[in-house]
């Protein structure tokens, strides 16, 4: 069994945004509000030893492995799976948000009927992957998976700065990075056992 | 009086030269491309999926694309586009611009049918009525009677530039019409490139360099981002492998822009400035023996003797067959070289020579003092010490020394070429200036360095193969310079025509005074001049010149220039007649009498076949339609064919261009055509002319036609020769001459010295054979200290936006854009001035431009990734036309803060030569 | 070593807005009051009247309550799914399951429970218009059998009522802190708070009845005016804790802290108006009494919007820490906790 995790190398992201809009395109996400993509690219500003750098930050779901949005959620239309992709059913979601609300990491976000009506017309009414309103995240991009490809955002990132790999996997990139202690997740203190990895080495002028 | 290109008749170029290889030898280091995927085609389809493959249309990067395609009910729709991993060039992977195409297809916002400008109207204000394509072709075909063919001005965008320059110089040549515009040789390419290439004789749209980040292990840019980081992706993912291996990254830029946030080192320097760091740089290098001695003896003209003449200014010694000297090492002796050659160890009598650097002091020769090419810019560097540059750039010296030092010391340093280059009026030489730095390194078609584009690389491979076939179609024989040249002479040679009328920029320049500041050299394909033509105010013997007609084909200048210029010149009484062509309504659009919409780059199969641009590789690649057109559009080979036949009377004139300058056999094109046409395909001539071209292709490529079609079909490209072999058999100038005028890396510049000898301009830095340094003055009164209220300006584009275009509509793109909010759309200001100011984040204030008095509104974006007397903003925001519901006044139009002064080479834009002052709104 | 630094940025939510909190807030209580008027009915004799108020209010407020909800969610159709009993099987983690079924019960029992009593209300069948339906409808033999087994049944419904309405009492407040991203939420007071809240709450309801309503000034109002005092006590303890201890513990926590101390309605609305003020008014009340009802039933009102407050407030005060900036620019840097740097 495989257990899915991404790699972030902070490093050589170049905030591009390919990433974004693979995604959305991909997953036909409601673009027409600005808060409602599976994944975003941050744009900061860090102060580091009195200097100034410009830091991009790419996030989205963590795969927990002690998630919350699935403990809270009364439907099951959010689980776990064994291979570590934290899915939403769509056809069973009722959207009372209570899994976007116990989620740390605002991975979440819901479709509303509108945004179901107006996918119509931007995507197509036949060729829609989604047609009932529900909460929405990242899945890894379960389906893309299935038929043998890596996640769409991870596909085409211009700078490699997301890897996608498997945790089982000892000779894998991102378990040899997991491995070397070198790569960090976030907030882990809570608990939620996060399986996106970020790694980053600050410029050498900096520190 | 007209432009005189400097004489090359391709029959000169390689004579005594040979291919010959001496000493070069290149290591035969791998090309490591981590972006392709080892094996990986893992594509379980869904069983309602196919792919085609095409080409992105968002930049000139000509990124492969994968399109997955699904069909259901009879019905097909596009639903994502990817990168192609079969290509060498982009992999798997396209930046955010390339992936929301898809957005541009079923854009609701996007023109479907023909559009007229309702009666009593004026342009500019939108107010348009839906036509029939028989209703818009009689309308052009009313208004365009009695308009003289150098009355026409066509104008095309980056897009004309990259994939359809056969295509519009044979229309206009076919229809007679001199007047050729492509936006990008003002604003973009020409201003910077024309400095690069000056050295290296290259010049392609953005295919001639391409960097070898990942081989490299020392990276200076400057002036530059969205050639790497803001994206193009082709060069942003070596780049990032380069970055994976750790390999050190400086950037020169006065806000922290994509790729200094992943680099190692972000110099803010001064807003145009960057000249005297290089500057600094070449003297550090040459005064230190920092460089490949090697390199410059062999393929450079370092060791070429020059002399002042008589004006003392610079200028080589010739012979009288028009042959450079050196001094040769062994003997002492003054030798002279073949004047066309890459190499410089066989003299002109073909004997061995070893030419030397550095002239013995007191050197004479034929009674006069002379240098080396070398010396004489070792002498004429020697004021701009790293003291004299820290003044100016506020990089500390030791800094300069720094990374000189280190850029030297490096295996395979690259400076990072540059690319847009319109902004000061010192970019051309500050591009030659590194241009030369990474010359004195020997840094060209090595590993780790520059490398030339192979699609390029195989037009300049024509050039010299077809040096003795003086009627060769020129389209498909020259390459580089050389075919600027050719084509600027044919635009300013008054007998190209039958008419006699060259290019009105030629007869405006000669209106112009040298030293107005409206002058410009080599004003070719600019639209320098254009307002007074409208005007009425040029003369061509003794009558008006004027221009009643424009064509815009995928192009948005009204975001470009400043708006006044373009209202003035699109309002005139002269002018009768505005046609654009485009597939979403841009500002530009607005201004139309008549609207032609194209169909979307996913819908069309494309004229021709091409090399893969900016890829070391050579690959074929074409445009595949995705899927059936969804609206009755045109494609524009049949749009300048129907021109074609409304302006001359017939569409024969195009076909015999066609033949003539491009090589595409006519007869042929004219029967497939006929043909297609009673098949009742839609545009059948673009149908004929890809028939042709794989038709052409193919042979070139030793297969058949089918076989080539299948390949691309099925793969997107097709391989003909990697970079490694075609390095090895054709790199420049190790094993090929460039296409300077000497065949060797030009460190004395004859494209400069010609202009400057033609036009007598011996002092004027601009025209300078040699690196010198040139001032930028940003401000009337460059002594007087800045207000509180007073900055620099300075733009670059946003990763999601081409240009200005209406990309930012695409629904994906605007939402990006809103995400970002002001870091996007806004202004940046220091935190630290904006304070003192009493300005906050997201405070309206007004921005006006200090020597243009251009007047607008920003939404201020408080930051310390930009320097304190400096603002900056993103170009692309702030469209204006109400259709474009998306993208309408989303943020603030570069062009209503812009002007649109020229620099005295090629009129290329000033862009950021001027201040502005904020104030409350 | 590690040299990878998080900035940390603070972000509310929104999609949580003032219906839920009026769900949490009317279920609360509605749930608490169905329990203490089964209490009052079963152990300590209360008569119909009172009884009927309590559990007929309760009932309204967890319909009222759950209908708020209900508009609340993007596909509201589906909640079918967690209506049925069996669900909090298939997701025993999830709290909504569970409160859900505890809501459904606590009606279900406590309307059960009372279907005797509304049978004998003649009152019911004095109103004018429907009146003479409900009158006809109550002599329907199902109806009247119902209510029958009902009577055999009662210590069984009542206790399960009883048990449904605490669960669901207690369930609004651990949902809240099944939500770990904010520490204002994510911490063991918060699920006895909003107990507390929910019965002193329900007893304030049962307080206005009493002295607004039926204009009675019986052993049970005192009763539940001392109760009440006891629970705003251990309420003030309750909030006092979370205040000064969890909060100040991390930046989440301190973040919250400097919105409920700049906003009125915190302050005054539920520290001052809401607990305090009730409170101390209660203390007169129980130690020295009133003249008249009024005072009771102001403190009553008092306590009411405080406990609407609390809610309110909990949502709309809970700070997300995000490790790198979620929240836009502006905010952030009105915050003044822009590039905080912490390493870890
Ligand atoms: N303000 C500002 N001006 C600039 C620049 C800048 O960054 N900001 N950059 C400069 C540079 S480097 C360059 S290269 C030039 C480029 O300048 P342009 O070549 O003018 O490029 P765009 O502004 O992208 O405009 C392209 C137009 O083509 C249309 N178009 C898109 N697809 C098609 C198609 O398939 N068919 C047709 N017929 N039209 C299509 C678009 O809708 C758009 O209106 O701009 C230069 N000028
Ligand atoms: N997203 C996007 N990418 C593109 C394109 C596009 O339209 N959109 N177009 C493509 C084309 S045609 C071109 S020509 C290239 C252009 O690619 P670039 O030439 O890299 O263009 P810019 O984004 O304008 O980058 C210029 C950078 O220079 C900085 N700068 C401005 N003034 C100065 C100065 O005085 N000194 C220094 N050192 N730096 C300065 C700006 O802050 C900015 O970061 O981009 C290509 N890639
Ligand atoms: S595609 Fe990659 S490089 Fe671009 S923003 Fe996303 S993560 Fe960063
Ligand atoms: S990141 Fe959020 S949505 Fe994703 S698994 Fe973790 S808690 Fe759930
Ligand atoms: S919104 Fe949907 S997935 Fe989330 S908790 Fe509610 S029912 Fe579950
Ligand atoms: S893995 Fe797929 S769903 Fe998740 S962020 Fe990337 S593209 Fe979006
Ligand atoms: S860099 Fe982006 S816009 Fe340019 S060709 Fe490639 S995918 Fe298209
Ligand atoms: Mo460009």
């Amino acid at each position: 069994m495989k257990k899915y995790a991404m790699l972030i190398n902070l490093d050589t992201c170049v905030g591009c945004n390919a990433c974004m809009a693979a995604c959305a395109t991909e997953n036909q996400t409601p673009v027409w509000n600005p808060e409602k993509f599976r994944t975003y690219v941050y744009d900061e500003e860090v102060e580091v030893n009195g200097k100034f750098i410009r830091q991009f930050f790419p996030k989205l779901c963590n795969h927990c492995d002690n998630p919350p949005c699935v403990s809270v959620c009364p439907t099951g239309a959010t689980w776990k799976e064994a291979n570590g992709i934290v899915r939403v059913n769509p056809e069973i979601c009722m959207g009372c948000q209570a899994c976007a609300m116990a989620c740390p990491y605002d991975s979440r976000y819901g479709a509303t009927y509108d945004d179901i009506k107006r996918a119509g017309t931007e995507y197509g009414e036949a060729f829609l992957k989604r047609d009932v309103p529900s909460v929405d995240k990242c899945d890894f991009c379960y389906d893309r998976l299935e038929q043998g490809l890596e996640p769409a955002c991870v596909e085409t990132c211009i700078a490699h700065a997301r890897i996608f790999g498997d945790l089982n996997d000892p000779n894998d990139l991102v378990s040899k990075a997991v491995a070397s202690g070198r790569t960090q997740a976030l907030m882990t203190e809570l608990g939620t056992g996060p399986n996106v990895y970020y790694i980053h080495t600050l410029p050498e002028s900096l520190v | 009086m007209s432009w005189e290109f400097p004489k090359m008749s391709r029959r000169t170029f390689l004579k005594g030269s040979g291919v010959s290889v001496v000493g070069a030898t290149l290591s035969g280091a791998k090309w490591n491309p981590i972006w392709m995927k080892e094996g990986a085609e893992p594509t379980n389809l869904k069983s309602d999926e196919h792919f085609v493959y095409s080409i992105c249309n968002f930049c000139s990067s000509f990124c492969s694309l994968r399109i997955t395609v699904a069909e259901k009910n009879g019905q097909k729709r596009i639903m994502k586009l990817s990168g192609n991993p079969n290509s060498t060039l982009n992999g798997e992977k396209i930046c955010a611009r390339g992936q929301s195409g898809v957005r541009q297809v079923y854009s609701a916002n996007r023109i479907k049918t023909p559009l007229i400008r309702v009666e009593g109207t004026q342009r500019g204000e939108m107010k348009f009525r839906s036509a029939t394509w028989d209703e818009a072709w009689d309308y052009i075909a009313r208004k365009s009677k009695g308009i003289k063919p150098w009355e026409w001005v066509i104008y095309g965008g980056w897009s004309t530039c990259s994939f359809y320059i056969p295509t519009t110089f044979a229309f206009a040549h076919a229809n007679q019409m001199p007047n050729l515009i492509t936006s990008p040789t003002q604003n973009c390419v020409f201003n910077g490139h024309f400095g690069t290439n000056s050295m290296t004789g290259n010049y392609v749209v953005h295919g001639e360099n391409i960097e070898d980040y990942e081989n490299s292990d020392y990276i200076l840019s400057i002036i530059g981002n969205a050639s790497i980081g803001g994206v193009s992706t082709c060069r942003a993912i070596r780049y990032s492998a380069a970055r994976e291996k750790k390999v050190k990254t400086v950037i020169l830029d006065p806000r922290a822009s994509e790729t200094t946030a992943a680099a190692d080192e972000w110099f803010a320097i001064k807003p145009g400035t960057d000249l005297d760091f290089t500057l600094a740089m070449l003297r550090e290098m040459l005064n230190n023996g920092w460089y490949d001695t090697d390199f410059l003896v062999r393929h450079s003209n370092m060791p070429f003797l020059v002399r002042k003449n008589e004006h003392n200014a610079w200028a080589l010694y010739l012979s009288s067959k028009g042959e450079p000297a050196v001094i040769d090492a062994d003997s002492g002796k003054v030798v002279f070289l073949p004047a066309f050659s890459n190499q410089n160890t066989v003299a002109a009598d073909g004997s061995a020579v070893m030419p030397v650097l550095h002239t013995p002091t007191g050197f004479q020769y034929a009674g006069e003092s002379m240098w080396t090419v070398f010396d004489a810019q070792k002498q004429d560097v020697q004021g701009y010490t790293p003291e004299w540059a820290a003044a100016s750039t506020g990089i500390p010296a030791a800094d300069i020394r720094r990374i000189t030092r280190e850029f030297s010391m490096a295996k395979s340093p690259i400076l990072m070429p540059g690319w847009s280059g319109a902004r000061y009026g010192n970019i051309q030489m500050l591009r030659r200036v590194q241009a030369m730095i990474q010359g004195l390194k020997g840094g060209f078609d090595v590993p780790g360095g520059w490398i030339f584009g192979a699609d390029y690389r195989g037009g300049v491979r024509a050039m010299w193969e077809n040096k003795d076939k003086p009627d060769a179609p020129p389209m498909a024989s020259l390459a580089g310079m050389p075919f600027v040249y050719w084509a600027a002479k044919a635009a300013s040679d008054p007998n190209t025509h039958p008419h006699g009328y060259p290019a009105w920029s030629v007869v405006y320049r000669e209106q112009t005074p040298k030293n107005s500041p409206d002058w410009a050299a080599f004003s070719f394909t600019t639209e320098v001049g254009l307002d007074a033509v409208v005007q009425g105010k040029v003369m061509w013997k003794d009558k008006p010149y004027l221009c009643k007609s424009i064509l815009f084909n995928g192009t948005n200048p009204l975001r470009d220039a400043p708006v006044d210029f373009w209202d003035t010149v699109l309002k005139n009484k002269n002018m009768e007649l505005v046609t654009v062509m485009d597939v979403m309504p841009s500002d530009t659009v607005a201004y139309a009498d008549v609207v032609l919409p194209e169909l979307t780059y996913l819908e069309r199969d494309e004229p021709l076949i091409y090399g893969n641009g900016t890829n070391p590789d050579n690959m074929l690649i074409t445009r595949y339609a995705a899927i059936p057109p969804l609206y009755d559009n045109v494609i524009l080979p049949d749009a300048l064919l129907k021109f074609t036949e409304i302006i001359s009377g017939s569409a024969e004139p195009y076909y015999q261009s066609l033949e003539k300058l491009v090589g595409l056999p006519a007869a042929r094109l004219k029967t497939l055509t006929e043909e297609y046409r009673r098949k009742g395909v839609k545009n059948p001539f673009n149908a004929a002319s890809r028939q042709v071209s794989f038709e052409l292709t193919a042979q070139d490529a030793g297969i058949s036609a089918d076989k080539l079609d299948q390949e691309l079909r099925e793969k997107g490209v097709y391989l003909t020769e990697t970079g490694e072999e075609l390095i090895e058999k054709y790199g420049m100038p190790r094993k090929m001459p460039l296409p300077t005028p000497s065949g060797r890396a030009e460190f004395y510049s004859n494209l400069y010295g010609k202009m400057r000898d033609q036009h007598g301009l011996w002092d004027n830095p601009y025209f300078s054979v040699l690196a010198t340094a040139i001032p930028t003055t940003c401000r009337t009164n460059e002594k007087k200290p800045m207000d509180e209220s007073e900055f620099y300006f300075i733009y670059g584009m946003a990763p999601t936006v081409s240009h200005c275009s209406p990309n930012s509509d695409f629904l994906t793109l605007a939402g990006i854009n809103r995400f970002r909010g002001n870091i996007y759309t806004g202004l940046w200001v220091n935190a630290d001035r904006a304070k003192k100011l009493g300005f906050s984040d997201g405070d309206e204030v007004s921005v006006t431009n200090l020597l243009t008095q251009q007047k607008s509104k920003v939404s201020l974006y408080l930051t310390r990734l930009v320097r304190e007397d400096t603002v900056f903003m993103y170009s692309g925001f702030g469209a204006q036309n109400p259709a474009l519901t998306n993208a309408y006044k989303m943020g603030t139009a570069l062009n209503s803060v812009t002007p649109n002064f020229i620099e005295p080479v090629s009129g290329g834009y000033r862009t950021q030569e001027f201040t502005v002052r904020l104030d409350r709104a | 070593m590690n040299t990878l630094h998080f900035a940390t940025s603070l972000a509310t939510q929104d999609r949580w807005g003032i219906l839920v909190a009026a769900y949490l807030f009317l279920g609360g209580m509605g749930a608490a009051m169905i329990a203490i008027s089964m209490i009052i009915h079963q152990y300590f004799r209360a008569d119909r009247v009172l009884t009927l108020w309590g559990t007929l209010s309760g009932e309204a407020m967890l319909g009222v309550g759950s209908a708020l909800l209900l508009v609340d969610l993007l596909h509201p159709t589906r909640v079918w799914e967690i209506l049925l009993p069996w669900n909090p099987i298939h997701v025993p983690t999830s709290w909504i399951a569970w409160g859900t079924q505890f809501i459904v019960w606590a009606m279900v029992c406590g309307l059960l429970y009372i279907w005797p009593l509304v049978l004998e209300e003649p009152t019911l069948r004095r109103i004018p218009l429907v009146g003479p339906l409900v009158d006809r409808w109550f002599n329907i033999p199902i109806i009247e059998l119902i209510g029958g087994i009902a009577v055999l049944f009662s210590p069984i419904l009542a206790w399960i009522a009883i048990a449904c309405g605490v669960g669901t009492a207690m369930y609004t407040g651990i949902l809240i802190s099944s939500f770990p991203g904010a520490t204002l939420w994510h911490n063991v007071l918060v699920p006895p708070l909003f107990t507390v809240s929910a019965f002193s709450t329900a007893l304030a309801w049962l307080l206005l009845v009493q002295h607004a309503v039926l204009h009675r000034h019986d052993g049970f109002g005192k009763a539940f005016e001392r109760v009440d005092m006891v629970l705003i006590g251990i309420e003030i303890l309750l909030v006092a804790g979370l205040l000064f201890v969890i909060l100040p513990s991390n930046i989440s926590g301190q973040a919250t802290l400097h919105i409920l101390w700049h906003s009125a309605g915190w302050v005054i609305g539920f520290l001052g108006l809401g607990l305090l003020i009730p409170f101390l008014m209660e203390i007169k009340g129980v130690s020295s009494g009133w003249k008249s009802g009024f005072p009771v039933a102001l403190t009553a009102v008092l306590v009411l919007m405080g406990g609407f407050l609390l809610r309110q407030y909990f949502l709309s005060s809970g700070v997300y820490a995000f490790q790198w900036a979620n929240a836009d620019h502006q905010s952030l840097i009105n915050a003044g906790i822009y590039r905080i740097l912490t390493v870890h």
